[in-house]
């Protein structure tokens, strides 16, 4: 199914492989659909204006800055299959450490009262001194998204395979849906 | 999912005339997705957005005789692919030259003592209505579950009215803020898909493969040690306890699940082999957390997708196992 659902499925299919091959049209596609929930109220506007403009330096060849991944280590890890001996030292999953500057708030504080200072408490580390922890991380990881309960097993999988974050950048804010209040759903 | 029992669902909605109807109803949708997710055959494209970062994968999901295989691969940046099915999950890193393979717990009591939705997650959680609309050129319901607390994220969560299928989702942080995405481009649901679409397409001839080790574990399982957690947020419970020799490693991990039913979170404790590998303080992997912390010289791990307060306050309530496991 499509935007509006008027492709026939040999044209749909031919679009998935267009699409898995061609990383400009996936940016393309990318950013309408961005553009879609801009327009639906899904998005706030200033986060949809940077996506926006984020697309646009990929779709020009323009990098944008990224932080350094942390990396994690297999050093301690047993290669129990066949397969050259390599000292791995690789990044697996996009492990960032944290450091609290105390703006964490505290459990009893109200949700609907807070701003919004995310971007505040999340400071990187340099994960590659401790060696040995990002990789043990990972594999944890992994084990957790065969318990994590639904919503959170969606994604589980995707963050184990997802490339490292950009730290320079803040979380995405508040989509502003909008809310249909429960006495409405009579409709 | 019948055209019948969606119009059936949908009519329940419209005549929805209580609060407490309509926390009901969002969650037998939520259920319904939950299902529908893990039993329907699809294949799609979709983006997944944390941080500002936009990446791009495909996911593949066969259902054939009731046994589930899956592929999930990455369509930016380093080459990787996740291959699921029922006995393991294997992660091919490429761009590592290393494979990574956990077994799968399945449909085991451990799995199976997970919670279910009940009346008691509305203690920790609002179920809400959204406006509906059109994603993808189908008609999509979407709600929203917010938590009453900080110890638990929230979702906003869009699905296909007639299938059930997620189209799109949102986690949201205690600000209110959507710390990641996930959303559907384009999505197929065929009636089958064929073998050959949930085929690893990395070749691993000469990488470095990490497996879980079944026969040590059960070993390990035997001297299982007491950890618990002692003091938990409200509404988690300990759903699970288990032993296992996780892939690459050399020592027995002993893994706790706590749950509220919404989020888990899952605690590993173990001997860390060397000083230098002790893990301290707090990490995340995409939005979900992860604090580290040492007790009685054994490592300490709680992460889940929860706000980093309550991983760090299950792992620093961990205690009971240090006489025991040694």
């Amino acid at each position: 199914m499509w935007l509006d659902d008027e492709l026939e499925e040999r044209e749909s299919d031919m679009l998935v492989r267009r699409l898995t091959s061609n990383a400009e049209l996936r940016q393309t596609a990318t950013r309408y659909f961005l553009i879609g929930d801009a327009l639906r109220g899904e998005l706030v506007t200033e986060r949809a204006l940077e996506v926006s403009v984020r697309v646009s330096r990929s779709l020009h060849g323009a990098s944008t800055p990224k932080t350094a991944a942390p990396v994690a280590t297999l050093s301690g890890w047993r290669k129990p299959l066949a397969g050259a001996a390599v000292a791995a030292t690789v990044a697996v999953a996009a492990i960032v450490g944290l450091r609290s500057n105390g703006l964490e708030p505290s459990a009893e504080m109200p949700v609907a009262a807070e701003t919004s200072p995310v971007p505040a408490y999340t400071v990187p580390v340099d994960l590659s001194r401790r060696a040995g922890a990002p990789d043990r991380l990972s594999s944890y990881y992994l084990n957790h998204s065969e318990y994590a309960t639904m919503l959170g097993g969606q994604g589980s999988l995707v963050r184990m395979i997802s490339a490292p974050a950009d730290q320079s950048e803040a979380a995405e804010p508040d989509a502003e849906s909008e809310v249909v209040e429960r006495d409405e759903n009579k409709r | 999912m019948s055209h019948a029992r969606s119009l059936s669902i949908l009519t329940c909605l419209l005549l929805a005339g209580t609060a407490g109807a309509a926390d009901e109803q969002a969650r037998a949708l939520l259920q319904r997705m939950d299902q529908a997710v893990e039993a329907l055959n699809y294949e799609g494209t979709f983006v997944h957005i944390v941080d500002g970062q936009v990446e791009t994968m495909h996911v593949v999901h066969r259902v054939e005789d009731g046994k589930v295989t899956e592929r999930l691969v990455t369509l930016d940046g380093p080459s990787r692919e996740i291959i699921r099915d029922d006995q393991e999950v294997t992660c091919i890193f490429a761009d590592q030259k290393s494979v990574m393979v956990e077994r799968r717990k399945g449909d085991s009591p451990l799995r199976a003592a997970l919670p279910r939705y009940s009346e008691q997650l509305e203690a920790y959680y609002e179920f809400v209505r959204l406006r509906d609309g059109m994603r993808l050129g189908r008609n999509a319901v979407s709600f929203e579950i917010r938590p009453r607390d900080k110890y638990r994220y929230g979702f906003r969560l869009w699905m296909d009215e007639n299938t059930g299928m997620l189209l799109k989702a949102q986690l949201i942080d205690i600000y209110r803020n959507v710390a990641e995405q996930l959303m559907f481009v384009s999505i197929r649901l065929p009636e089958t898909i064929a073998a050959d679409r949930v085929e690893p397409t990395i070749e691993t001839g000469d990488f470095t493969w990490y497996v879980t080790q079944d026969a040590a574990a059960a070993t390990a399982r035997a001297s299982a040690g007491g950890w618990r957690a002692v003091s938990l947020p409200p509404g988690f419970k300990l759903t699970t306890s288990n032993v296992e020799m996780m892939a690459g490693s050399e020592h027995p991990t002993e893994h706790l699940v706590y749950s509220d039913g919404i989020a888990s979170v899952s605690v590993f404790i173990e001997e860390p082999e060397r000083s230098s590998d002790q893990l301290q303080g707090a990490t995340r992997i995409g939005a979900a957390s992860a604090f580290s912390i040492m007790v009685g010289g054994f490592q300490v791990t709680a992460m889940g997708e929860v706000p980093p307060i309550t991983v760090e306050m299950i792992a620093g309530s961990i205690s009971g196992g240090e006489t025991a496991a040694r």
